[in-house]
């Protein structure tokens, strides 16, 4: 299991995650312009939800490393590993959300999983370019977005950690790490 | 390969509507509200091309340093120099960035339609040298970094650099991003050109080293020298020009003033506004007229735009759109000092600006409405009882309470209603 | 018969086909799979490891279906394969990189760990499982995968290309491994290295493309190299 934890830059994505949570914790309320048509100023983005997506990127990263042939055949229960994995930072993220109370802390964990999620289900389609899903989905919230007004889709810009704005992180987590065990538990397409 | 085949397999294909759409969403809030120069609107192109194509071209960089990695071009005994290699590479994506650009600068065209000029070139050179630098950032992170880490990276790394620093108090900082906040200049002022360079010299410095990282051998040291050094020297060099500037990167505008005579005064408006000479001046002299006699000054020999010492020349503002009343209002409050001077706590001499605002305006012509408007009921009042005075007794009120603004030890008098 | 393929359909992307409908028994013992490129070789042994999932018909090890609920692992721990491209994992040396083999494939850590060794020493790697695997040579790195493929004892050994990139000494050395892994299990080798096919295998399967055009003993191919069946495919010049 060491070994599959150096393999999958364990290290590397525990450093990125704290990372992220000293800078949301030290400057996650800082706001940065965004520039938006529907809007007469510009209009700021706390700088703790767009943090998350480099950690996002970076646990995505780790996960679909390794030996791709190697644990193609593996007898171990790689897949429900990686899925751990997923699983497991993410629910870090939302206990120090909520033992690290700061500003917007748990609106970045929130974007955490979200952004995973995103770049999960992209990793369906191609797994090389998977967190370019969730960096244009946040450049698209930031444009479009009316933060506070209720819609369930601009919820990476979103600052109040409201229930409602977790349905489509949640979703996208959840779909994203049970797509690639659906293959074994439907039946087999292409059938002749 | 055919170029067309190169161009196809690149990145600027994803990157081209990404960043378009992006330019075209940063213009829209701006366009409308554009001053009447072509400056405006360069920076506004520029501002909205660096915004939209840094951190595309930044992430689309990444992705194709990445499969240059991948491709193996490290290790490949390539007859063509790695700095052509990068060349090939880089251009779609620089010709996307470029074709956004030129979009952006279409729709600036048409909102600038019929006023006089083109495009600064200096400002958008410097713009797409910042672009390119981003992308050659981008490439060499996409030589170490999975573009999986890589692409987001330099996407919200870049974006960060460039809209972060708006928000900062340290002001100069912002000056050396490119972003430019969007905006400069109002028709009376033009860019800080220490700005531009500033910026000129930051990118120059950030290409460098980004190529350097890129195209550098195992164990080059000269290579790692370089990395190091450059952006130092871009601090040393573009700290000096920047350091002491506002929040604004502007400067009085001295030049580009269309002049004709009326009545005996020359007028001079903004050659953009040249058209509007001979309105202009049918308003303006006449009412410096009224002032000139109204406060006891000589009459000004010039009533301009520009640059005025407010005893020979005059200043006044006629934009697009302005009433007479709005020119005669500018007229008018240019005899005003523009900035209070600096004074304790308890300094009052701020009270008498708008009385004698509303004094001036109304010696100078304006209608009572437009001045209420814009001083309020109160100093309208002020001014009206004044205005009831005799000539002599109003000049004395009206000399008295201008020192009252220019310094601290004297105080307004009857600025206030009984 | 070790590997049997029934009926089997597969395409990489969806519209695509590799096997409309592959019917296969491979014999037992030392097997090399021949054919032209993009006959469907590696997809084979991708089907064989279970890496690949047949769109329909079933793959099966002497009747044992790994997609059939509960098998996968048992068939995964009984095959062993070695895919054309071995990638070094990053900061691992290549005794590290075979005890992770031999660990995903169900072995303990320790048995991976001490079993590692041995199956280096068996490709002639031992004085270099120390070394990260991404500082060794190309041909280095087969050999590595090779081990891989080693290291758990598997029943069923699947090489993709292992001769690709070896050098004629390397090769010699290779058909000595392919003969003691021969003693001990069933071995299928896809390759272009038609050289002494009757002194390195048993039998010898040909693929065309999408279907088996010969499966049987290497002696029975010279018949079809004189229709001319073997046209095309490097190395045969009509001799067995």
């Amino acid at each position: 299991m060491r070994t599959w934890l150096r393999v999958h830059r364990a290290a590397q994505v525990c450093v990125a995650l704290a990372l992220t949570a000293g800078l949301v914790a030290a400057a996650g309320d800082v706001l940065v312009p965004v520039p938006r048509p529907t809007l007469d100023d510009l209009a700021g983005v706390p700088v703790a939800l767009v943090a998350p997506l480099v950690a996002s990127s970076v646990l995505v990263r780790g996960a679909l490393a390794g030996g791709g042939s190697l644990e193609a055949v593996a007898v171990r229960p790689v897949l429900a590993y990686r899925t751990g994995l997923v699983a497991l930072t993410c629910a870090l993220s939302l206990v120090m959300a909520v033992v690290e109370t700061v500003p917007y802390g748990a609106a970045a964990a929130r974007n955490l999983v979200g952004f995973t999620g995103l770049a999960a289900l992209a990793a369906l389609w191609r797994r090389d370019a998977a967190t370019a899903a969730p960096a244009a989905y946040l450049v698209a919230a930031m444009l479009l977005g009316r933060p506070g007004a209720g819609s369930w889709w601009d919820w990476p810009v979103e600052p109040s950690p409201h229930p409602a704005t977790w349905v489509v992180p949640a979703a996208c987590l959840g779909l994203g790490l049970a797509a690639p065990a659906l293959p074994r538990l439907m039946p087999r397409r292409h059938r002749r | 390969m055919p170029i067309r085949r190169w161009a196809r397999s690149s990145a600027a294909v994803l990157a081209l509507p990404v960043l378009t759409a992006y330019l075209f969403f940063v213009m829209s809030r701006s366009v409308d509200v554009l001053e009447d120069n072509w400056l405006s609107a360069t920076v506004l192109v520029s501002s909205a091309a660096v915004l939209a194509a840094g951190p595309v071209c930044g992430a689309a960089g990444a992705w194709e340093g990445a499969r240059l990695a991948r491709g193996g071009v490290d290790g490949a005994a390539a007859v063509r120099s790695r700095a052509a290699i990068l060349a090939w590479s880089l251009l779609p994506i620089l010709v996307a960035a470029l074709v956004a650009m030129l979009g952006g600068l279409a729709l600036a065209g048409v909102a600038m339609a019929g006023v006089p000029g083109l495009p600064d070139p200096l400002v958008l050179a410097v713009a797409l040298l910042v672009i390119v630098a981003w992308t050659l950032a981008g490439f060499a992170a996409g030589r170490h970094l999975h573009p999986l880490v890589g692409v987001p990276l330099l996407l919200v790394g870049t974006w960060l650099w460039l809209a972060y620093p708006a928000a900062l108090e340290t002001f100069w900082v912002r000056h050396l991003t490119g972003d430019n906040l969007g905006f400069c200049c109002e028709t009376d002022a033009v860019y800080d050109q220490r700005a531009l360079y500033a910026q000129a010299v930051v990118a120059v410095c950030l290409a460098g080293a980004a190529y350097l990282f890129w195209s550098r051998r195992r164990g080059a040291r000269l290579a790692w020298a370089g990395i190091a050094g450059l952006p130092l020297l871009a601090m040393a060099v573009a700290f000096p020009l920047v350091r002491d500037m506002g929040p604004e990167a502007q400067v009085p505008r001295t030049s580009g003033l269309a002049c004709g005579r009326s009545d005996g005064v020359e007028v001079c408006v903004w050659r953009e506004r040249e058209k509007q000479l001979g309105t202009t001046a049918l308003i303006a002299v006449p009412a410096a007229r009224r002032l000139a006699t109204g406060t006891g000054q000589p009459a000004p020999r010039r009533v301009t735009e520009g640059p005025a010492d407010g005893a020979d020349s005059w200043r006044f503002a006629a934009p697009p759109g302005a009433r007479p009343d709005d020119v005669l209002f500018g007229l008018a409050t240019g005899l005003l000092p523009a900035e209070p001077p600096v004074c304790g706590p308890g300094w009052s001499g701020a009270d008498a600006y708008g009385p004698l605002s509303a004094w001036l305006a109304l010696t100078a012509g304006a209608g009572q409405d437009a001045v209420e408007r814009r001083t309020g009921p109160e100093s309208l009042g002020a001014a009206r009882r004044v205005l009831g005075r005799p000539p002599a007794a109003q000049v004395r009120w009206f000399r008295h309470n201008l020192d009252a603004l220019r310094r601290c030890d004297v105080s307004p008098s009857e600025v206030t209603l009984p | 018969m070790p590997i049997s393929f029934q009926g089997c359909a597969f395409g990489h992307r969806r519209g695509s086909r590799v096997f409309t409908r592959l019917d296969l028994d491979v014999p037992a013992g030392r097997t090399a799979l021949i054919g032209p490129n993009g006959c469907g070789k590696s997809t084979l042994l991708g089907l064989a490891a279970s890496a690949l999932r047949p769109g329909a018909g079933r793959v099966s090890y002497e009747g044992l279906d790994p997609f059939r609920r509960g098998n996968l692992a048992r068939y995964r721990a009984l095959v062993g394969w070695m895919p054309q491209g071995i990638r070094p994992l990053p900061g691992l040396t290549a005794r590290e990189q075979v005890g992770y083999a031999g660990w995903l494939k169900g072995m303990s850590r320790a048995d991976a760990w001490r079993r590692s060794l041995e199956a280096l020493e068996a490709v002639e790697l031992g004085p270099l499982a120390d070394t990260r695997c991404s500082e060794l040579s190309g041909g280095q790195l087969r050999r590595v995968g090779l081990a891989q493929t080693l290291v758990h004892d598997a029943e069923v050994v699947l090489l993709d290309e292992p001769t690709a990139g070896l050098d004629p000494e390397q090769r010699e050395k290779f058909r000595g491994i392919v003969a003691r892994i021969g003693e001990r299990g069933h071995l299928i080798v896809a390759t272009h290295d038609t050289a002494d096919l009757a002194r390195t295998y048993d039998s010898v399967v040909l693929l065309g493309r999408d279907r088996v055009r010969y499966a049987g003993p290497v002696a029975g191919l010279g018949a079809l190299a004189g229709l001319g069946a073997l046209a095309g495919i490097p190395g045969f010049a009509g001799e067995v």
